[in-house]
C-alpha cells in the first residue's frame, strides 16, 4: 500500500484507487443549502436595537465620565496655590502657627473686649501648627519625589505605631496578671 | 551510503518539509476565510452561509454516510446545516465550524437510531436510484464496522475523494491523527475484505 497516495494522493496505489472507485457512487453530489428561516432577519434587527441600547448607554456613561473629570479638574484648580512648592508651605504654617507672646497678646485684648470663657479662649487662640497633612490638604503641591518620601514616611510611622501599640497591649497584660497573681496569693 | 544517496534523501525529506508548510500556511488562510464567512453569516448575509454550506457539505455528507443508512443521509445533510444556521450564535471559536459541524453531524447520526427504527426498508424509488453496485455496499458496510475514528475518517478520504490535509482542515482534528487513522483504518479494512 503506498502510504503517500492514501495521505495526500501523490502516487498510485492501485488497491486504494479500486476502493474510491466502487465507492465514488456514494459520493456527495452538490445540493442547493437548507430554506433559511425567516426568524433569521428578527434576530439580525433584535441584534441592532440591542446595540443601539448598548451606544446610547455608553454615551450616557461618557457624559457621565466627562462631567465628573471636569468637577475633579475644577476643584483641583480651585484649591491650588499659585506660589511655589515648600516655600508656599511654610508659608501657610506660619500664618496658622501662633507663638506664645501672640497668644498672650490676643488673651488680653480679648479678656478686654468679651468675656470669653478661658477653655474657649484657649481654643480660639491656639492655633496648632499645621501638620503634614493638613498643610497638605490647605493645597500645597508636592514634587513626586517628596510626594514619594511623605508616603514612605508616612507608611513607616503607621506600621511603627501599630507595633508600638501591640507591645503596649502586651505589656499592661502582663502587668494586669502580675497584679490578679499578686492579689490571689 | 554513498553521497548520492544522502543528497537525494535530504532533497526528499526538505520538499516533503516544504510541502507540509505550503499545506500549513493553505490551512491557515482557509481558516481564517471561514471565520469571515461565520461572522458574515451570524450578521444575516445568507450568501455567506451558501458558501459555507457548500464548503463543508461533503465533510457533513462524509461523517453522516459512515453511520446512518444512504437515504437517510441528504435529509440528515440539510438537518445539521438548519440547525447550524439557528444556533450558529452559540459558535464560541469561528475558526473551529468545522468541527462544531462535525460535532452537529455526529449527534443528528446518533439521533436519528433513537427516533427511527433499525429495520427499515427502502422505497422502490430509493431502490431505483440506488445505483452503487453490490461490492460498494459490501466495501461501505465493511467500512460501517470500524471504530468511529476511522469509518469517519476513510468514508471522507474514500467516498468524498477529501485528502488528509484536506481532512484534517475541516475537521479540525491534528494531521498526524488524521493520517494515523487513515493508516490503520485501512489496514483494518484490508483484513475485513480479504484482502
Amino acid at each position: 500500500m503506498n502510504e503517500e497516495y492514501l495521505w495526500d494522493k501523490t502516487g498510485k496505489d492501485p488497491e486504494i484507487e479500486s476502493l474510491e472507485k466502487a465507492l465514488s457512487a456514494f459520493r456527495y453530489k452538490e445540493t442547493e443549502p437548507p430554506a433559511l428561516p425567516s426568524n433569521v432577519i428578527a434576530f439580525k434587527s433584535e441584534k441592532k436595537s440591542s446595540r443601539k441600547g448598548f451606544l446610547f448607554g455608553l454615551a450616557v456613561a461618557a457624559c457621565l465620565a466627562f462631567v465628573v473629570v471636569a468637577l475633579g479638574a475644577w476643584l483641583q484648580v480651585s484649591n491650588q496655590q499659585p506660589k511655589g512648592e515648600g516655600l508656599a508651605e511654610m508659608e501657610l504654617i506660619k500664618e496658622n502657627f501662633v507663638s506664645e507672646d501672640d497668644l498672650k497678646i490676643k488673651e488680653d485684648e480679648t479678656n478686654k473686649q468679651t468675656p470669653i470663657k478661658p477653655i474657649a479662649k484657649i481654643r480660639k487662640a491656639v492655633v496648632a501648627p499645621l501638620s503634614e497633612t493638613q498643610a497638605r490638604s490647605n493645597k500645597v503641591k508636592l514634587t513626586k519625589e517628596e510626594q514619594y518620601a511623605y508616603d514612605q514616611l508616612m507608611r513607616a510611622l503607621t506600621i511603627t505605631s501599630s507595633k508600638l501599640n501591640l507591645v503596649k497591649k502586651k505589656v499592661q497584660g502582663e502587668e494586669e496578671q502580675k497584679t490578679a497573681v499578686k492579689e490571689g496569693s | 551510503m554513498s553521497e548520492s544517496e544522502m543528497t537525494g534523501n535530504i532533497f526528499f525529506f526538505a520538499s516533503r518539509e516544504s510541502e507540509a508548510t505550503a499545506t500549513a500556511k493553505q490551512t491557515e488562510v482557509v481558516v481564517s476565510v471561514e471565520a469571515r464567512l461565520v461572522q458574515s453569516a451570524r450578521a444575516g448575509n445568507q450568501e455567506a452561509f451558501t458558501e459555507l454550506y457548500k464548503h463543508f457539505a461533503p465533510m457533513v455528507h462524509g461523517i453522516v454516510l459512515a453511520r446512518v443508512p444512504r437515504d437517510e443521509v441528504d435529509d440528515i445533510v440539510q438537518d445539521v446545516f438548519l440547525s447550524a444556521y439557528k444556533n450558529l450564535h452559540t459558535l464560541r471559536d469561528q475558526n473551529a465550524v468545522g468541527a462544531w459541524l462535525a460535532m452537529i453531524a455526529r449527534n443528528r447520526a446518533t439521533e436519528f437510531y433513537r427516533r427511527v427504527k433499525p429495520t427499515e426498508e427502502l422505497s422502490e424509488e430509493i431502490k431505483q436510484n440506488y445505483k452503487p453496485t453490490t461490492e460498494a455496499r459490501e466495501i461501505l458496510s465493511a467500512i460501517r464496522s470500524l471504530p468511529d475514528a476511522y469509518k469517519e475518517t476513510l468514508v471522507l478520504r474514500l467516498v468524498e475523494g477529501m485528502s488528509g490535509p484536506e481532512i484534517a482542515e475541516r475537521t479540525g482534528l491534528k494531521p498526524e491523527s488524521v493520517r494515523v487513522n487513515l493508516h490503520r483504518g485501512m489496514k483494518l479494512l484490508r483484513e475485513k475484505l480479504g484482502c
